[in-house]
């Protein structure tokens, strides 16, 4: 018996939710975005000279009331132009988030050239390029230029320019460019900033929002219509955000691939020949049908399988509890191991980089699940719910973290440092390295009872790279667990679910963010995210000691008095509840107000010796996942020498092996 | 037959050693004292920062090492340790080399142990050890190049050696270039560990002076016979192999509390007993090496 697919897919009891896009990329019914800046991109890719030579017809949408001359794009890759850009200077001073290219030879840099700009009726615009610095003044800076249009786009009008440009493909750092035949092609093309048109995140008037490349930034552009014709010699294997719509054989042993997907930010590409290619179907119940295409470095294939089932859960989760991923395909690469560290992990709509293992820790390698499960969040992220990375990219990282995090907790995926080691040492260095932390356990170290920098921060205005990604990353996660503690689970959820579906297609900010904080946890609540995510507030609430003894001068048969010192660090203002036990069973619980107060002593008095205080503990429920250290958020009266005898004994006897590796080199 | 004739010696000379090394338990326990009195030295800073965090804290009690409450500790602990906790590994290695002619002497002589004439021969012996030190670390740099140029080779040939994180992460202990690596690395090591050993012993044997011609001499006993430098690889890899099975078994035991802590600990002396008895027992393989026509 011949069944159509759909038809046995409902005999099996999987219902897929209608498509939002047809199998070409082109959406079905309405449009999910404003398509603001749509293009159709020609590349074609000569890897002997590391050239590439693009063509855009680029249709932009003046969604002001204003009337619009001038345009503003990026020019991501001459971020690698040379050591003075803004990029290489951050990366110099500031330190190196994705792959230096200080030690980048002139070979080895990237550029890219405007070779003309013309209007449909032919007039050429390249005259009016205007390099601009917007956020340092740094003229050397060659990544945001602007070109004037001989008249004004009226409001609500489009108008359409043919861009042609030659590019150098830089060795690749920060997610783009060359290593050894592998290319990774991101920000390649020049790309429109955003017109900001109020009240769109908090602009009094029609603003371009066009940053220049930064060290620690990532990126912002409004949504359209993407249609990629890319050109590469015939051996290489091409993924590409969207769905492939065709592949001509070209007669000079070249081959150009066609992509094509409405209604997002950005189009990123990869070629090379070394890929093996694995593909299946994502289906559940209520969720659109999607079509998950990996490539991995040949040979990889387990990993292949194992970052496809990450990207399904991640699709699950995210469908349930935000909204339905509704492209119909997603591409993962992973980049062959010598590039894995500058290409690996990174998002794009519809496609992401992650990374790869010759031999993955079976069932679940968490190195492999982890990455992919946070990039594949990004769909939403920031690829959906597309806010401002330069300027506050926890709205995308951190969010998304969180919930990735959430993701993986679910499955009970925890890291085991073991895992780290070469297959062969694993099960050898198990006992050494055994551990099982959560995810939210590896970003611990970003909290601190009082912070340098607010949370919603421009990217190249923290002190440094690592505080950029301390604050964005680790200590937003924090903030949005605080939040979800002060708000109860099943509220935090919908929080998130109203703020996802209200600005799916379009840009928020911090202040969207709060607003809808406010709508769901109350006007106290909003501002608590505001001391999180604006303010320098961080926490660190402990019971800093228990003293029982018998009251002054009434001797050893006299009446008992026990105090307990409750220390709060940090301005956070969170109640905090002490829960107090006796040695009789009793338990009562105290409150410090929560304000104003740093330090606390609540006294107990008694006679019998049971009235004594055997532990106290601040905020009961479980630590408040901003607290600096949740350790001593208890405290007993007797010594607990167990963890010390346990810390000092590892600490002895590492130094005693270090101690007899020294001795084995004299 | 050859090979036979040859080998049955090597094993004898082995064996003695080994036997030799793991009975010379007045060296071995001086050894051993002193690598835990540095290490209660490097480790004593933090204990009080540790029992402020951890001695009243409940929610610790139980937990392993590598947990989020004990494990954070431990990193703020070490972070603000003053002194750093490595630093007494400095007179860790003096106090080392300043042994070092007392055990070339042993290593030697044999007999009953005599503190006297130990430290004696130490003291002696300590300038000269320190010189030769100096030389041998040649040969560590020698050593290291090998580590970096075999590297730097497999991965230009497309392969992933362990000592890059691309390898470690990705490669496997049983590809067959990993295994011919390391192999390749243990007998440089073992090359230069053996000409060291028996440099000491030419020191003390000789009396010679000038540390360079020993070392050089060293060299030339660790590389003459092939077949002594394979067991004493072997030694050495039986070596690492000990430590690291005794000290699998300590980090398997238990945690959190005080009693399997004391049993931890006594496991660890024990590893490191078997360390410095397989370490004298180097220095008598290098001295039966120096008795050979």
């Amino acid at each position: 018996m011949h069944l159509a697919p759909a038809a046995l897919l409902v005999v099996l009891g999987v219902t897929p939710a209608p498509a939002r896009f047809d199998p070409e990329g082109r959406a079905i019914g309405a449009p999910l975005s404003e398509r603001t800046a749509s293009y159709v991109l020609e590349a074609r890719l000569d890897p002997a000279a590391r050239r590439l030579t693009g063509r855009a017809l680029l249709t932009w949408t003046n969604r002001s009331d204003v009337p619009q001359r001038l345009l503003w794009f990026h020019a991501y890759w001459n971020a690698f132009r040379d050591p003075k850009s803004t990029f290489a200077r951050e990366q110099a001073w500031t330190g190196v988030v994705r792959g230096s290219i200080a030690g980048f030879s002139p070979e080895d840099r990237g550029w890219m050239e405007l070779i003309s700009a013309r209007l449909t009726d032919g007039a050429e615009l390249l005259p009016t390029l205007r390099w601009e610095h917007p956020d340092d003044a740094n003229a050397d800076d060659r990544t945001v230029f602007t070109l004037t249009l001989p008249a004004a786009v009226p409001p609500q009008a489009s108008v359409t320019l043919e861009l042609r440009w030659e590019a150098r493909v830089p060795k690749l750092a920060a997610r783009s460019g060359e290593e050894q035949g592998f290319y990774f092609l991101g920000q390649w093309f020049p790309k429109l900033g955003v017109l900001e048109v109020p009240p769109q995140r908090g602009v009094r008037a029609p603003t371009w929002n066009c940053h220049q490349g930064h060290a620690a930034t990532e990126y912002y552009a409004d949504f359209g219509t993407y249609d990629a014709t890319l050109t590469v010699p015939r051996a290489m294997v091409v993924g590409a955000t969207g769905v492939r719509t065709g592949r001509t054989e070209n007669g000079d042993g070249t081959t150009s691939h066609r992509f094509h997907q409405d209604d997002v930010i950005d189009f990123a590409w990869t070629a090379w020949d070394g890929f093996l290619e694995v593909e299946r179907p994502f289906r559940s119940p209520g969720l659109p049908e999607v079509q998950l295409v990996a490539l991995v470095p040949r040979g990889e294939r387990a990993a292949a399988e194992q970052l496809l089932d990450a990207t399904a859960t991640m699709l699950e989760y995210g469908g349930r509890h935000w909204f339905p991923y509704p492209y119909p395909r997603v591409t993962v690469v992973a980049p062959p191991p010598r590039a894995a560290t500058t290409a690996g992990g990174m998002e794009y709509p519809t496609l992401f980089t992650a990374f790869a293992r010759s031999s993955p820790v079976l069932p679940r390698d968490i190195t492999l699940w982890e990455v992919a499960m946070h990039e594949a969040g990004h769909f939403w992220w920031q690829g959906m719910v597309a806010s401002n990375e330069f300027e506050e990219a926890w709205l995308d990282e951190g969010i998304n973290t969180w919930g990735s995090g959430r993701a993986l907790e679910s499955l009970g995926l925890r890291w085991n440092l073991a895992d780290l080691a070469p297959l062969g040492l694993r099960g050898a260095l198990q006992p050494f390295f055994h551990s099982e932390f959560r995810e939210q356990d590896s970003r611990t170290l970003s909290r601190a009872p009082r912070f340098r920098t607010a949370i919603a921060l421009p990217g190249w205005q923290f002190p440094d790279a690592s505080a950029t990604g301390r604050a964005t990353y680790g200590r937003a996660v924090a903030a949005l667990g605080t939040l979800e503690y002060v708000l109860g689970e099943e509220r935090f959820a919908s929080l998130l679910r109203t703020y996802a579906e209200r600005f799916a297609f379009r840009h928020p900010g911090t202040d969207d963010f709060l607003a809808v904080t406010a709508e769901v946890g109350g006007a106290g609540a909003r501002s608590l995210g505001e001391r999180l995510f604006r303010g320098a507030a961080g926490l660190d609430d402990a019971v800093r000691s228990i003293h029982c003894g018998h009251e002054s001068g009434a001797g050893p048969e006299g009446p008992w008095r026990c105090d307990v010192d409750v220390e709060r660090s940090g301005d956070l203002p969170l109640a905090c509840p002490v829960a107090v036990r006796f040695d009789d069973g009793r338990e009562v619980t105290e409150q410090v107000a929560a304000e104003g107060v740093h330090w606390q002593r609540f006294t107990y008095r008694g006679t019998d010796p049971g009235a004594r205080v055997r532990e106290a503990r601040v905020h009961p429920g479980g630590p408040v996942p901003l607290d600096a250290d949740p350790t001593n958020d208890a405290r007993s009266r007797e010594a607990t020498p167990g963890p010390v005898a346990l810390v000092v004994g590892w600490f002895l006897h590492a130094a005693q092996l270090l101690g007899s590796t020294v001795g084995a080199l004299l | 037959m050859t090979f036979r004739s040859a080998a049955h010696p090597v094993g004898a000379t082995l064996a003695r050693a080994l036997a030799r090394g793991f009975g010379e338990w007045q060296v071995v326990s001086l050894l051993l004292t002193l690598n835990l009195g540095v290490a209660l030295v490097s480790v004593a800073p933090v204990v009080p920062r540790l029992a402020r965090e951890l001695g009243h804290a409940p929610l610790a009690e139980g937990q392993p090492l590598l947990s989020a409450p004990v494990a954070f500790a431990v990193f703020a602990a070490l972070r603000e340790a003053r002194p750093s906790v490595l630093a007494p590994l400095g007179l860790l290695a003096v106090l080392q080399l300043f042994l070092a002619g007392g055990i070339a002497r042993r290593a030697w002589l044999g007999g009953p142990f005599s503190t006297a004439e130990f430290f004696a021969a130490s003291g002696r012996l300590f300038a000269r050890n320190l010189r030769l030190a100096c030389w041998s670390a040649l040969g560590l740099v020698a050593v290291g190049a090998v580590v970096f140029g075999s590297t730097t080779l497999l991965v230009r040939l497309g392969h992933r050696p362990l000592f890059t994180l691309v390898g470690w992460v990705n490669g496997s202990l049983f590809d067959p270039w990993n295994v011919l690596q390391l192999a390749l690395l243990t007998l440089c090591f073992a090359a230069w560990r053996l000409g060291l050993e028996s440099a000491r012993v030419l020191l003390w044997r000789d009396d010679l002076r000038r540390t360079r011609l020993a070392a050089w001499r060293g060299l030339g006993v660790a590389l003459r016979a092939p077949l002594a430098l394979l067991a004493f690889a072997a030694l050495l890899g039986a070596a690492i192999l000990g430590v690291f099975l005794l000290a699998r078994f300590r980090a398997s035991l238990p945690e959190g509390t005080v009693r399997w802590a004391v049993l931890a600990f006594l496991v660890g002396q024990g590893t490191l007993w078997v360390r410095y008895a397989f370490q004298v027992a180097g220095a008598v393989f290098a001295a039966e090496q120096l008795r050979r026509p």
